[in-house]
């Protein structure tokens, strides 16, 4: 997908219609650059695009309910309807498309207006250049770019750093699957199961009396799964609804400001090292289990070894091991009929009897050799036993240590949460009476979820129970015995499904951390390696382990992990020739995309954003835009646009920014009584 | 419709089993930003084509 141009009427702080906003469509030359003081419309153009494609705002846009201008309700006599709306051109896969999503606001009276349903026009142009209509528009975004993916295309640069501290994990998971290629193996299972359904209902049909019974229970059993699983997703769903109120009342508690704010920051804080410190406790139960599966049966195995050895011992010294000659040998001598003192030996008599009597004790030799393999086995073992006993003793050791240390912040975090209930400020208290019924919810909602996942577990157990006994009921017809097979095919195939997936999830996430390492080194100047975690939470450490992270190096790290994303994404795709994320093609709209970091990282930022996608927007205030950003991106370049805001305020402080030796205004006082924009697009030189 | 191919006449339950996969896969990359109710009929019929070879 390249965008090509787009507009907006009437659209939030966008009086009237602007100008069309061309986007540059070079390859070399891949980015346009929009300048745009903070305040004036930088967040509102980011969210128009995404609005204009998915009806969707982002979180940070302050009253989002807000869509239309104020000015022209202000100016709409009463009874009239305004239209706000935004346009947009774009290709994909060779073809133009324009998308025009409008919503039209009547004024009531002076103070009151109601908002209209929006209306979306999208249409393609076709090989004899009409444009048609397309009804399915949602359906056909999707394709183009997938909705529950648009943050990875369309963020603020400055809040970038949600992408390790998603509200909605499993959203987020889900898109990054979507991505990287793991969700067609997730929906070919879910799918086989569907099919496989569909054969167990085409058997119950056929099957005997017993069979059918047996089908219902099984039946049964799946709805009462079903439903399980229904109200485990509700309650997720919750969940991620009562954590956000959490966080809102947290930041609530900061806002309040003095001592309480202190308290919550500091609440925040240790609650973040409880989520480390459970962490830590879920590696130490790891390398206990790993332990104790891999070498704990040394601990109960001394005396067994002891006796063992001590046996050997005593044959040996009594010379019944070794045993001097092998079988072989010995059946060689009886085959060749003469022994090795040269003796002829006649079967029946009394030489050849003796020599027959080595036979049998050489045949021994076998047992022989094992117990001697075995001695030199079960003596290392022995030497192994103190230091299993030390290793579990030292993670037996650190997880008392954790548990103390989890004891105490949590004690720490029950003393803050008495401190705030019983603050001299009435608003603390509150806030902090709210948080606490809110956690207890939470608490409440952890628990049902825990009973209901053993609840469905067990029933899966069940299932699998009540599907063994179909199986082992004998078939009654051919055509039974076939759909057996192709029920039995379908499990087969889930399981290798299943299993290719989990190699390609293991693959791709070990490709997925290498990149970002590699981004990362390159952009960041300290020596620190990645680490990402099962959920795709990213830590930095150093060879002193983890560090805690600057906001510049969050942000970094966060546009890594896209830039990271991406390429493995342009790799797959091209692997397995998806039609759904064109190879290579996607924009990326960034607002603010160089504003909290660091002058180093600014650099770095500004090298590594053309290469980020085939074609970049970005949307800057004069701070953002400065001298050495201006340097490594001018030559990338393609389309540039100056947003100046004529403000009525005689004592407002006039900016303005020098483009190609231009002098462009960025805020200026108006010369009317009312405030206005103007759109001036950049003389690009070479 | 899945078809059974004529050269798979001697299949056994586990090549049968790899076909259904690599087919069901390649159903599902066609179709991954778009999923079909009727997807599962589509996966059902790549099943069935895939034993009926293991069957002749």
């Amino acid at each position: 997908m390249k965008i090509l141009k787009f507009k907006l009427n009437n659209y939030r702080s966008f009086y009237k219609e602007t100008p069309w906003f061309f986007a540059s469509t070079d390859d070399k030359k891949n980015v346009t650059v929009i300048h745009c003081e903070n305040g004036v419309g930088k967040t509102t153009l980011l969210n128009a695009l995404i609005w204009a494609l998915y009806e969707v705002l982002t979180e940070d846009l302050q009253e989002p309910e807000q869509l239309a201008n104020k000015r022209s309700l202000r100016e709409a006599k009463i009874g009239e309807e305004i239209e706000c709306y935004v346009e947009l051109f774009f290709e994909h896969l060779m073809r133009k498309y324009r998308l025009k999503r409008t919503v039209t606001v009547k004024k009531l009276d002076s103070k009151e207006y109601v908002y209209g349903n929006t209306e979306v026009i999208m249409q393609f142009s076709g090989d004899n250049g009409r444009w048609t209509d397309i009804k399915d528009y949602s359906d056909e975004i999707g394709r183009i770019l997938p909705k529950q993916l648009h943050n990875y295309f369309f963020f603020n640069g400055e809040r970038i750093e949600w992408i390790q501290r998603p509200i909605n994990k499993k959203e987020f998971i889900q898109a990054i699957s979507l991505i990287v290629g793991d969700e067609t193996y997730t929906r070919a299972i879910r799918h086989l199961n569907g099919a496989k359904k569909k054969l167990d209902e085409e058997l119950a049909n056929i099957g005997d009396a017993e069979t059918k019974y047996l089908y219902k229970e099984k039946k049964e059993l799946e709805e009462k799964l079903q439903e399980i699983e229904k109200r485990i997703g509700d309650n997720d769903k919750n969940l991620d609804g009562y954590r956000k109120q959490e966080k809102a009342f947290s930041e609530l508690l900061i806002s309040v400001g003095g001592e309480v704010s202190s308290l919550e920051e500091e609440r925040q804080n240790l609650i973040n090292s409880l989520k480390s410190i459970d962490n830590s406790l879920t590696d130490n139960r790891k390398i206990l289990t790993n332990y104790l599966s891999d070498k704990g049966y040394l601990i109960f195995s001394p005396n067994a070894f002891t006796k063992f050895l001590d046996l050997i011992k005593d044959l040996r010294a009594s010379g019944t091991i070794p045993q001097p000659y092998k079988s072989s040998f010995v059946k060689k001598i009886l085959d060749e009929h003469i022994c090795i003192c040269g003796r002829p030996l006649i079967k029946g008599e009394k030489p050849y009897a003796e020599v027959e009597t080595w036979l049998n004790r050489a045949s021994m030799s076998e047992y022989e050799d094992l117990a001697l393999k075995m001695e030199g086995v079960f003596e290392e073992s022995v030497r192994e036993i103190p230091n299993t006993f030390n290793e579990i003793s030292r993670a037996q050791k650190a997880r008392v240590e954790l548990l103390k240390r989890k004891f105490k912040v949590e004690e720490k975090i029950y003393e803050i949460g008495n401190k705030l209930k019983g603050s001299d400020v009435e608003r603390a208290r509150e806030l902090e009476s709210e948080l606490q019924k809110i956690r207890s919810i939470i608490e409440d909602t952890i628990f049902r979820q825990g009973e209901e996942t053993k609840d469905a577990n067990l029933t899966k157990i069940a299932i699998n129970k009540k599907e063994r006994e179909i199986e082992e009921r004998e078939a009654k017809s051919a055509r039974e015995k076939n759909i057996k097979l192709q029920i039995k095919a379908c499990r087969l195939a889930v399981n290798e499904t299943e299993k290719r997936r989990d190699s390609l999830k293991k693959e791709n996430r070990k490709d997925l951390e290498m990149r970002i390492n590699k981004i990362f080194n390159n952009i960041s100047f300290k020596p620190y390696n990645v680490f990402m975690a099962d959920d795709y939470s990213l830590s930095l450490e150093s060879i002193d382990g983890t560090v805690g992270k600057s906001t510049s190096e969050s942000q970094v790290l966060s546009l890594s992990f896209i830039g990271a994303l991406m390429e493995q994404a342009k790799e797959y795709t091209a692997k397995t020739e998806l039609i759904g994320l064109d190879s290579s093609i996607y924009p990326m709209v960034i607002d603010s995309a160089f504003g909290n970091l660091g002058e180093a990282y600014q650099k770095k930022v500004a090298e590594f954003t053309p290469t980020l996608s085939s074609q970049s927007i970005i949307l800057v205030s004069k701070t953002q835009w400065n001298e050495n950003i201006e340097k490594i991106m001018r030559p990338y370049v393609g389309k540039e646009y100056v947003i100046s805001y004529f403000t009525p305020k005689n004592d407002a402080t006039e900016i303005n920014i020098q483009i190609n030796g231009i002098t462009y205004d960025l805020v200026k006082r108006s010369p009317v009584e009312n405030d206005y924009m103007e759109i001036n697009e950049v003389i690009i030189r070479g | 419709m899945a078809q059974p191919d004529s050269e798979n006449n001697n299949t056994t339950l586990s090549e049968a089993v790899k076909i259904i996969v690599d087919k069901v896969i390649s159903l599902e990359n066609s179709h991954l930003h778009q999923e079909r109710p009727q997807i599962v009929n589509d996966v059902l019929s790549i099943v069935k084509g895939a034993i009926i070879v293991e069957n002749t």
